[in-house]
């Protein structure tokens, strides 16, 4: 007993300092596109790019960036996209995980299978765009929900959540004579709350993040989500075609302040999702 | 057959449930499979996939990418730099999983998880940029420490010795906190009656790490492991096509570069499609593979 | 298993073929020219009665202003009584065009690439411009045989290139560095390396540490003035020296350039990362202090702008441009491509089925080029308000400093000369220096690729193995050995024999 809590202790002890290590490791980075973003350019420029405590400190970057034109537009369908988005991801994706969850549903392995193949074969880009142009997705905001509304990825971990499942709760609810819809949601959703949050992020990132399908199936530019707008910024000066005269490049700061104003508002639901982990060892108690 | 329809009215509710989800497949996902079919057809824009004419011979487009003398050092660098990110991808987050459930201060671990997925969200232009900052030989940081303590500088961008780690190690930093996520989210599935009955027989952390914790998550690992086998030729082209330059192409050219380069130039869609598809088969016949062998291990997918 | 994938295969089959039926809409190409469509001779009176026309335009840029922040729009579109949906697209540009012109919903208006000019123009999805040229005086008279040739594939006019822009790089050099040297300024390949020498070991910014170079630059175009002393070009173009067709990269004298630029490297004058720097990266390094020399545009250097930041940095610095090198060639400061152009426009094929849309997108293209109204708009503004005219000159107002979005509204470009003179008033020293710099004329965005070949494959193993021979990691006696391997493995020949076709078809090769 005495040895074993020694060798807690000290593993303890080297989870501690790893994870301090790790934290660090991300934290100094992150503080770097902190300070790039508040420094004035000409001094990022003479540091060398580096800066570790930024001698003078200016918002001009934040304010030019929320200034520009396309930014509320873009805003607002980026968070319509979001929440809309992956209420409807969740909901097909359960749907879809429960029942394929259940080892006796005649046919269960054919749509497993059927539905695998769909994650490493594609038709490509342009057949995709007429099947999105011939169900009239094009230039809405739907294009960029409905084209990716179940991810194979997401309902095979879905569904491995819903195998673990003790048996016993199907049962149970058998004999209260409750039907499949009904155990469904009044047994086995209120459970999922820590892998319906999980996928839940997952889908939410993706939409905040939405970029390819945006391109492709929306032309009007007013109904351009987030990241095509950041896109934008940043690729300019990444570009290798010849910069026109008068163009003016995005400075490092602006566009480390375009990162930084793209990503914090999904950044801060995290926390909020990590309530459900604990939770999670309730639905344990439960099965035990 | 008889017996077939009855079990499955049955469960006429179930498969109610799967239909939307099905519906999606089917149009979104199958609708648009006849698209590669111009693998082996000269594709034509104007006359569209299916009035295009068959390529001659069929496997013509796949022989134009075997042929490219550059056929065999992209494979191998795309298999070498997938395998490199499978183990340095999945192995760090499912020990980064385990040290934060392990720790017991709720605000600590609430700051290492948040913090640790931050850099999920910086796009590989913004990665690369920080990348430069440190670095880069003529004004990287680490170079400038080097110059100014040993005298030397190491082109660390720019030589092939060091190219492919920096590719995995930004991989890694970059992904680490996001891919412990789903695994965290799959310990805390484990029941704590486990680890009750565990600690009263007296085993300690890593005992319970090693017989509880591991186990309990094993079908998860088993999962995402056969999933991202599928994959094995993406090595990650955004990534790749950021970092690289030609003094490394040798280490860091990949399948996606190269068509993404060469599709560029010759607008070549059918080429494109029959690079995709071995590389779907391949990934496919893998997951197969996979999911086989799995099985002998108690484990599968479907 | 087993059972499964005859099923799944059964599926993918069934929803192809119901597919084809009904997705595959493709424009079909039938139909010729249907005639001249027909113009309303009396479009501008009546104006008011009409309708606006709609169409849709895609051009590639960082982007514009919307209709209501854009008076250059606006009045574009007052004008010509046309609703013009303008999309302007910063990012990947060209997959976006892929699926349009694929998926039959081509804009009416469009920025098209080479490539992509090609390969759509042989597969009848653009209109032939020939036939409507009448119907654009401005762009008939404006534009010769010569810029038609750019918008051509095999002699069909597929595309109206931008009018042409004028050469505006060259070397430039720290000019304080060389007075704290006490060097000369560099004539010729000698005291040009004298001074890189000078700029890398003997601390040209007095800072007592060894932390510049000499010379920095993106990729092979850094040394684009030496292969110029040489008397040739960068790898990969196609010249035309005494009557004959050369390809630089076989060039003795380009491989004299090499082995000058092995020993520049080999003294370590080169910023090391030159293959490696990406966008404006060098041009950062340069207003760093980082280097001292460096061939770039105008635009990326003397830029009001520009010239705020560097001196912000160090008020000593002082960029200036140096003159051509002399050097055992034909002394030039770098090449020029006769073929190049900004960028191109294009008219879908279908389009003929609108024939009121394609008159509104003639019209529009003949507006906005030649000395007229329209023309003013969107190099310059709205008169009164951005700019002003005096004895026939443009004058600029503050208020066109607003208008930096003006060039992507410019499709067919501007008189490059004019244009600069009063947008860039401060610069016209540089402009015209530039611009004075002799050039080798090459051909390379004449030439087409070859059939059957992977150009890239061909610029990738180019590339790679010159980078080798210049950082000493492959001896220059290999060579011809790489020559040799250019025309086995990589069918040099095929591009040889595409550019001597072209080029005598267009008369450049006799």
């Amino acid at each position: 007993m005495v040895k074993t809590g020694m060798v807690d202790r000290l593993v303890l002890s080297f989870i501690y300092g790893t994870l301090i290590l790790l934290s660090l490791s991300v934290l100094f980075p992150i503080f770097y596109v902190v300070a790039v973003s508040l420094t004035p350019f000409e001094e990022v420029l003479r540091n060398g790019g580096f800066i570790v405590v930024p001698r003078a400190i200016t918002w001009e970057a934040y304010r030019i960036f929320l200034t520009n034109d396309r930014i509320p537009d873009a805003y607002q369908v980026t968070f319509i996209i979001t929440v809309a988005g992956t209420l409807i991801n969740l909901v097909l994706t359960a749907l879809l995980a429960y029942p394929l969850s259940k080892p006796r549903l005649p046919g269960r392995k054919i749509f497993l299978l059927l539905i695998v193949f769909t994650m490493l074969f594609n038709g490509g880009i342009i057949p995709t765009y007429l099947i999105v142009k011939a169900t009239g997705l094009l230039n809405t905001l739907w294009a960029m929900m409905i084209p990716n509304a179940v991810s194979a990825f997401n309902l095979l971990i879905m569904k491995t959540f819903y195998e673990n499942l003790p048996e016993s709760l199907d049962e149970a609810a058998k004999i209260d004579g409750a039907g499949e819809v009904r155990t469904l949601v009044q047994i086995v959703l209120p459970l999922s709350m820590p892998i319906m949050a999980t996928i839940g992020l997952f889908y939410s990132v993706g939409h905040w993040n939405e970029f390819f399908q945006a391109i492709m199936y929306v032309s009007d530019t007013a109904k351009f989500p987030l990241q095509v707008v950041l896109r934008g910024i940043l690729s300019r000066s990444q570009s290798v075609e010849e910069l026109s005269l008068e163009e003016t490049m995005p400075t490092e700061s602006l566009q480390m302040a375009a990162v930084i104003l793209t990503a914090v508002p999904i950044i801060v639901v995290y926390p909020f999702i990590q309530k459900h982990f604990t939770q999670g060892v309730l639905l344990g108690s439960i099965k035990g | 057959m008889g017996k077939a329809w009855t079990a499955a009215w049955k469960h006429r509710a179930l498969y109610l449930m799967m239909l939307p989800g099905l519906a999606y497949f089917v149009t979104y996902k199958y609708g648009p499979m006849y698209g590669a079919i111009i693998a082996f057809k000269d594709y034509n824009v104007a006359q569209g996939m299916m009035g295009s004419a068959w390529a001659d011979p069929w496997y013509k487009h796949f022989l134009y990418f075997y042929r490219s003398p550059y056929f065999s050092s992209l494979l191998w660098n795309t298999f070498l730099i997938s395998l490199y990110k499978l183990v340095w991808g999945m192995l760090p987050g499912i020990a980064l999983a385990i040290m934060l459930f392990e720790i017991g201060n709720r605000t600590f671990k609430r700051w290492v998880q948040t913090i640790s997925y931050l850099p999920h969200f910086l796009s590989w232009v913004i990665v690369y940029g920080m990348v430069m900052a440190f670095l880069s030989e003529s004004t990287g940081l680490i170079n400038m420490w080097l110059q100014e303590w040993f005298g030397f500088k190491i082109g660390f961008l720019t030589s092939t010795d060091y190219f492919r780690s920096i590719l995995v190690g930004t991989d890694l930093w970059k992904d680490l906190g996001w891919s412990a996520i789903i695994y965290l989210a799959a310990i805390s599935g484990v029941s704590p009656a486990l680890f009750e009955a565990a600690t009263v027989d007296g085993a300690g952390r890593l005992r319970k790490i090693w017989h509880v914790t591991l186990p309990g998550i094993r079908n998860v690992i088993v999962l995402l492991l056969i999933l991202r086998l599928g994959h094995m030729l993406d090595a990650g082209f955004d990534q790749i096509y950021i970092m690289y330059n030609i003094h490394v192409y040798p280490v860091a050219d990949i399948i996606d570069t190269w068509v993404f380069r060469t599709g560029l130039e010759q607008f070549n869609f059918s080429m494109a499609s029959a690079v995709g598809l071995f590389k779907s088969i391949i990934g496919f016949a893998l997951v197969l593979a996979a999911n086989r062998v799995a099985k002998l291990w108690g484990e599968n997918i479907w | 298993m087993k059972k499964a994938i005859p099923v799944l295969l059964m599926m993918v089959m069934l929803v192809g073929v119901v597919l084809a039926g009904c997705g595959d809409n493709s424009p079909s190409s039938s139909g010729k020219p249907s005639g001249q469509a027909e113009r309303g001779d009396s479009s501008k009176d009546s104006n008011a009665s009409k309708e606006p026309v709609e169409i849709t335009v895609m051009l590639s840029g960082p982007g514009v202003p919307d209709l209501d922040k854009n008076p250059i729009w606006q009045q574009l579109s007052n004008d010509l009584n046309m609703d013009m949906e303008l999309n302007v697209i910063a990012s990947e540009y060209d997959q976006q065009l892929n699926v349009k012109m694929a998926g039959g919903t081509p804009p009416d208006l469009f920025n098209i690439g080479k490539v992509p000019l090609t390969e759509m123009g042989r597969q009848g999805l653009l209109l032939d411009l020939e036939p409507y040229l009448d119907d654009m005086p401005n762009v008939k008279a404006l534009y010769d045989e010569n810029l038609l040739n750019k918008g051509r594939v095999d002699g069909t006019l597929y595309a109206l290139p931008k009018r042409a822009d004028i050469p505006m790089d060259s070397l430039w050099i720290r000019k304080d560095w060389l007075e704290r040297l006490d060097l000369e300024m560099p004539t010729n390949l000698e005291t040009f390396k004298e001074v890189a020498l000078a700029f890398t070991n003997e601390d040209p910014d007095g800072n007592g540490k060894a932390d510049t170079y000499g010379i920095t630059g993106t990729a092979l175009y850094t040394f684009a003035p030496i292969f110029g002393a040489y008397g040739t070009g960068g790898p990969g173009s196609y010249a035309i020296k005494g009557g004959e067709l050369v390809y630089t990269t076989e060039d003795p004298a380009f491989r004299e350039a090499l082995s000058y630029i092995a020993d520049l490297i080999a003294a370590g004058v080169v910023d090391p990362e030159i293959m490696a720097n990406k966008g404006t990266d060098d041009q950062q390094k340069a207003f760093q202090g980082k280097a001292g020399i460096l061939f770039r545009g105008w635009g990326e250097l003397v830029k009001d702008s520009y010239v705020e930041q560097y001196k912000s940095i160090n008020p000593d610095a002082e960029w200036v441009q140096v003159g051509a090198l002399e050097g055992p060639g034909d002394n030039y400061m770098s090449v020029w491509d006769l073929g190049r152009t900004p960028n191109r426009l294009a008219i879908p094929k279908s389009l003929e089925k609108s024939p009121e849309k394609l008159e509104q997108v003639l019209e529009l293209l003949n507006y906005v080029t030649g000395d007229g109204k329209g023309q003013n708009i969107v190099n310059y503004g709205i008169e009164g308000t951005h700019y002003k005219v005096e004895n026939g000159e443009v004058v600029p107002l503050p208020a066109m400093s607003d208008l930096d979005y003006s060039w992507q509204m410019q499709l067919t470009a501007r008189d490059e000369l004019a244009y600069l003179s009063v947008k860039f008033a401060n610069q016209k020293p540089y402009i015209a220096f530039a611009q004075e710099q002799p050039r080798l004329e090459v051909y390379d965005s004449f030439i087409p690729v070859p059939q059957g070949v992977v150009a890239d494959d061909k610029t990738t193993y180019e590339t790679e193995e010159i980078t080798k021979f210049i950082y000493g990691r492959r001896p220059l006696g290999d060579y011809d050995q790489f020559i040799e391997t250019l025309y086995k493995q990589f069918q040099l020949q095929l591009y040889l024999d595409s550019a001597e076709d072209t080029l005598t078809e267009l008369g450049y090769l006799q």
